[in-house]
């Protein structure tokens, strides 16, 4: 498994959606082209199922995965911040601070930026698994 | 030097004019300064933009009058395809990437970028591609299939003319241009950056250029494959897209869609990054949502790759894919919608001035969501099915297109109008540009959404009286010459500015970027020394920059050593590596691409033996570009370095040559992968699909063939490994060896070949089990030459202890050989006996 701060980290959610894609896509066209299970069945059939199972397990590992690197990055801050306090016993008012270098992102370290952004990215690539999967459950796969 | 002496730093600037200046006369012909480069990509881009637009009016004036007869049909089929292929391949990504050419070094402070022979070596592709395609205008058997040229309409049957061929190998030929591009644009963006330019600092048009280009790598490579099996269809009756033969038209569909559809974002994307770089700079305070839009920006470029069966919804998928497609579609407007409430927002917060660049960002915010609206509407399945192939879509797609490239692009080019010429727009008839091109794009377009809704269909070259589409046909044509008259307005003013305009000041508009920080215009190296960058905005931070810079207050401000010198910096962290040092003026890209353009029209006029010829020139033109490189004389005759900075990249392991290879590898593997596809989807889908039943592979031969080469691969590997350990006894023999054990893969591939019974004009099976042959064939002959030349560059001193870097390069391209072959073994070969879906 890729380290939380790995750069990969920023699209390696949407890589694993993209491939659930192409998977979901390539399989449905294959399957409807040789194992069709017939119109009249509706929503009820075996690749309506397979496709759910699938959009489920990918959606779980992703969210698995951007709750991972949440973890990481609170842990991450939380050390940076007591950091700060034993080097800066004396910090100005924050307040203060923050106008004079700007927002606060300015200053994050660039591994905490990777970090912040690949979170985001699991999130994004979780609901769009869930987005692309869920029509499964009214439409029939092969009509 | 005395850095506040004028006369000393007259005389360090005339140095490093010496080393970067550009020639003039025929010399002119062998610059590769990036700056000079992208001027000359959007001049050139601006011209086809006439020519585009020359023929869009010509398609307005045909359709205002119904049973109007200025063109005929095949006329007007010929000029609305070549509007679209104009606009498309020769006006918009070209801009852009001229656009990005120009500034990406400049924003990150970088001098030039990264491989400038390859950034001239593309201009001179689109150059020639672009004058060979509308050639055939004039000719008057240009391409008349559309701008997408679906078969079997654009199949030699049905256009049995060399209209498609013009396309074909004229639109292949500008995108190894676009292509080149991507490379280069993602290798200077990832090393390049200045001193301390982490991720999290870079601008965010850097953002946006670096996802196009890394979109190009992947998005353009499916077209190039589909071009080149219907060219080979139309030439040799190579049956991939015809049902009789076992192919199948929709898989040109496919191939197209899988760039067309991604090409919307990637000429979306920079223009979103124009404006992400205008609003600010007018808001007076730094973008809402930095990570937001960094984040969008990822994901846009993610999901726009799942949209491109949307543009297929009426061939007859079943619904459940559909829905996929649809879902996807929706999803896309979401990153969308997160950059406009970032500028919104921005806008809301900050104290807005409106200047020129800011009428034609709020221009595009208007039109563009518009646009985007009626996508979402067509994302919907059943309103797709209804408005297919009416006027409503040709009107959608034009207000994404020219809502969302053409506006940012105007708002851009009166935004970095001071930086290319010294002066400053006319303020007056700037704005009358905007207004009319704004009120006549509205007047043409919207209506046009209610031509289509009342069922007008596109591609018509006429209609009949009464059929309610007189008057909005009428109106749309007089808006589109009001439009015209907007073009004309600003042309004018751009062209009277460079000798009316006023004076800029420096950074005019107060922007908080490095590209304002060089002269007005700018020298050929940019920054005379390279500042460190820790801020996003290293304007509004230190105002002085500008000044700091020219007296030599920064790094790499040595320039006696004579040689073009840049940062090489961690691709996260933007820690300083390595020096990179850059080629100089060179004619092997302009020669290059004279023989590809050579090489193209000999195709054209079916003159094969010439064409082989010039294939070969072009090759060698482009083996001798590979020669002087590294440790070469004309590279870097010296490694030595000022104390304290780094070593040459040439002297370590890993130079941009490095990631330069694994990104062209991984554009190289999107046509792979195509290809595949192309394999896969006849396999599973062609109606008329069959497999042989005496495969014209046998399993042992082919193994026979794979095994030197898989041996040779782990000879090389050892080989760049004893380098990396310093260790180089007898480097040129071994790889002699390698280059040995290669030929031996070659003869036995040779032999393969000749003695499988293939007839590649007679089933799509055959057919494209020959293309990837010949894919295979190429790439072990070009691991083979490589080789050899590595063993010759060790034996002239260029490559070894002192200089290990190039073999670690060569060693990507093995092992990449290796693999599809492996991989076509296993999905070619070994596959379709153990599972038959007959």
């Amino acid at each position: 498994m890729l380290p939380a701060f790995h750069p990969m980290q920023k699209i390696l959610g949407l890589i694993i959606w993209s491939l659930y894609f192409v998977f979901m896509y390539g399989g449905l066209s294959v399957a409807c082209n040789h194992f069709s299970p017939g119109a009249d069945k509706g929503a009820l059939t075996w690749i309506n199922a397979s496709v759910i199972l699938i959009t489920l397990l990918v959606t779980l590992g992703l969210l698995y995965q951007a709750w991972r690197g949440w973890k990481v990055l609170q842990h991450h801050k939380h050390q940076r911040a007591q950091w700060r306090k034993q080097q800066q016993p004396q910090q100005q008012d924050p307040q203060q601070e923050s106008k004079k270098h700007g927002p606060q992102s300015e200053t994050l370290p660039p591994h905490e930026f990777i970090l912040y952004v690949s979170v985001a990215v699991y999130c994004v690539a979780a609901v769009a698994t869930l987005g692309t999967g869920l029509p499964a459950l009214v439409l029939a796969p092969c009509l | 030097m005395n850095r506040d002496d004028p006369q000393d730093a007259q005389d360090f600037h005339h140095q490093f004019n010496e080393v970067w200046g550009n020639p003039r006369g025929l010399l002119a012909l062998t610059i590769v300064n990036h700056t000079t480069i992208g001027l000359r990509f959007m001049v050139t881009g601006g011209v086809f933009f006439l020519l585009g637009g020359l023929l869009a009016m010509l398609i307005r004036t045909q359709l205002a009058l119904p049973g109007h007869d200025l063109l005929t049909p095949e006329i007007y089929n010929q000029v609305f395809t070549m509007h679209g292929t104009i606009m498309m391949f020769l006006f918009a990504v070209p801009v852009m990437e001229g656009f990005a050419i120009y500034l990406i070094p400049k924003m990150i402070g970088a001098r030039d970028l990264v491989f400038p022979r390859l950034s001239a070596f593309g201009y001179w592709c689109y150059l020639f591609g672009g004058i060979i395609l509308t050639s055939s205008l004039v000719m008057e058997i240009a391409p008349a299939s559309g701008w997408f040229m679906y078969t079997p309409l654009s199949s030699s049957v049905y256009s049995p003319g060399p209209g498609s061929d013009f396309w074909l190998l004229g639109i292949t030929f500008v995108e190894i241009s676009a292509v080149s591009a991507g490379i280069e644009l993602v290798v200077s963006i990832m090393r390049t950056r200045t001193r301390g330019m982490g991720l999290q600092h870079m601008p965010l048009f850097v953002w946006y250029i670096l996802a196009m280009a890394l979109m190009i790598v992947f998005g353009f490579p499916p077209l190039i494959l589909g071009s080149i099996l219907l060219e080979l269809e139309r030439a040799a009756g190579m049956p991939f897209f015809a049902v009789a033969g076992g192919g199948d038209p929709i898989l040109w569909q496919h191939l197209f869609w899988l760039f067309g559809h991604p090409e919307v974002y990637i000429l979306f994307l920079p223009a979103a990054g124009i404006i992400s770089t205008i609003l600010p700079v007018f808001a007076r305070r730094p973008i809402a949502g930095y990570r937001w839009v960094v984040l969008a920006i990822i994901t846009t470029g993610f999901i726009s790759f799942g949209l491109w069966v949307h543009h297929m919804f009426t061939v007859g998928i079943p619904h459940l894919a559909q829905a996929f497609f649809s879902a996807a579609s929706m999803m896309v407007a979401i990153p969308t919608a997160i950059q406009v409430f970032a500028w919104l927002a921005t806008l809301w917060s900050g104290r807005p001035t409106y200047e020129p660049p800011m009428l034609w960002a709020l221009g595009f915010l208007f039109v563009f969501v518009a646009g985007g609206l009626t996508g979402v509407m067509l994302a919907l399945v059943p309103f797709d099915w209804q408005v297919h192939d009416t006027h409503f879509v040709v009107a959608h797609f034009h207000f994404v297109l020219v809502g969302g490239v053409l506006f940012p692009l105007m708002a851009g080019i009166y935004y970095w109008l001071p930086h290319f010429s010294g002066r400053m727009p006319h303020r007056l008839l700037s704005r009358w540009g905007f207004w009319l091109m704004f009120i006549g794009f509205n007047i043409t377009f919207i209506i046009m959404h209610v031509t289509g809704l009342l069922g007008m269909p596109r591609r018509v070259y006429t209609f009949d009286p009464g059929l309610g589409w007189d008057l909005p046909n009428l109106i749309s044509s007089v808006g589109s010459f009001i439009m015209a008259a907007g073009v004309a307005t600003c042309l004018l003013d751009i062209v009277l500015h460079f000798r009316f305009g006023e004076r800029a000041k420096r950074n005019p508009w107060g922007a908080d970027t490095l590209e304002w920080t060089t002269s007005l215009p700018p020298s050929a190296y940019n920054f005379a020394t390279l500042p460190e960058c820790a801020t996003r905005h290293p304007l509004w931070d230190n105002p002085d920059l500008q000044s700091t810079i020219e007296h030599g207050h920064h790094d790499l401000a040595t320039i006696d050593h004579g040689r073009r010198e840049t940062w090489g910096s961690d691709p996260v962290t933007g820690k300083v590596r390595e020096i990179i040092h850059l080629p100089g003026n060179s004619w092997l890209p302009f020669l290059a691409a004279l023989a590809t353009a050579a090489l193209c029209i000999s195709l054209l006029s079916k003159q094969y033996s010439v064409a082989i010829v010039a294939a070969l020139i072009s090759v060698a033109f482009l083996l001798r570009w590979s020669w002087e490189n590294g440790a070469h004389p004309k590279a870097a005759p010296n490694a030595e370095v000022v104390e304290g900075d780094p070593p040459l990249h040439s002297r370590t392991h890993d130079g941009p040559g490095l990631w330069g290879m694994t990104v062209t590898l991984l554009a190289n593997g999107s046509l792979f992968m195509s290809m595949l596809f192309g394999w896969l989807y006849l396999w599973t889908v062609a109606p008329q699909w069959q497999f042989p039943e005496n495969p014209p592979l046998s399993w042992h031969g082919l193994l026979f063939v794979g095994l030197p080469l898989s041996a040779a691969l782990f000879w090389f590997k050892r080989v760049v490994k004893q380098l990396k350990q310093d260790n180089t006894a007898q480097l040129q023999l071994k790889l002699w060896g390698i280059c040995g054990l290669g030929a031996i893969h070659l003869l036995a591939f040779v032999a393969v070949l000749v003695r499988a019974p293939l007839a590649p004009t007679q089933s799509a099976h055959d057919a494209i089990i020959t293309v990837m042959l010949i894919y295979l064939f190429l790439h072990s002959t070009l691991a083979v030459v490589l080789c050899a030349l590595q063993a010759l560059r060790v034996r002239k001193g260029y490559v070894g202890k002192m200089a290990p870097y190039e073999p670690v390069v060569v060693e990507k391209w093995w092992v990449y050989t290796a693999a599809v072959f492996w991989i076509t073994y296993v999905v070619v070969v070994i596959l379709p006996p153990l599972w038959s879906l007959d």
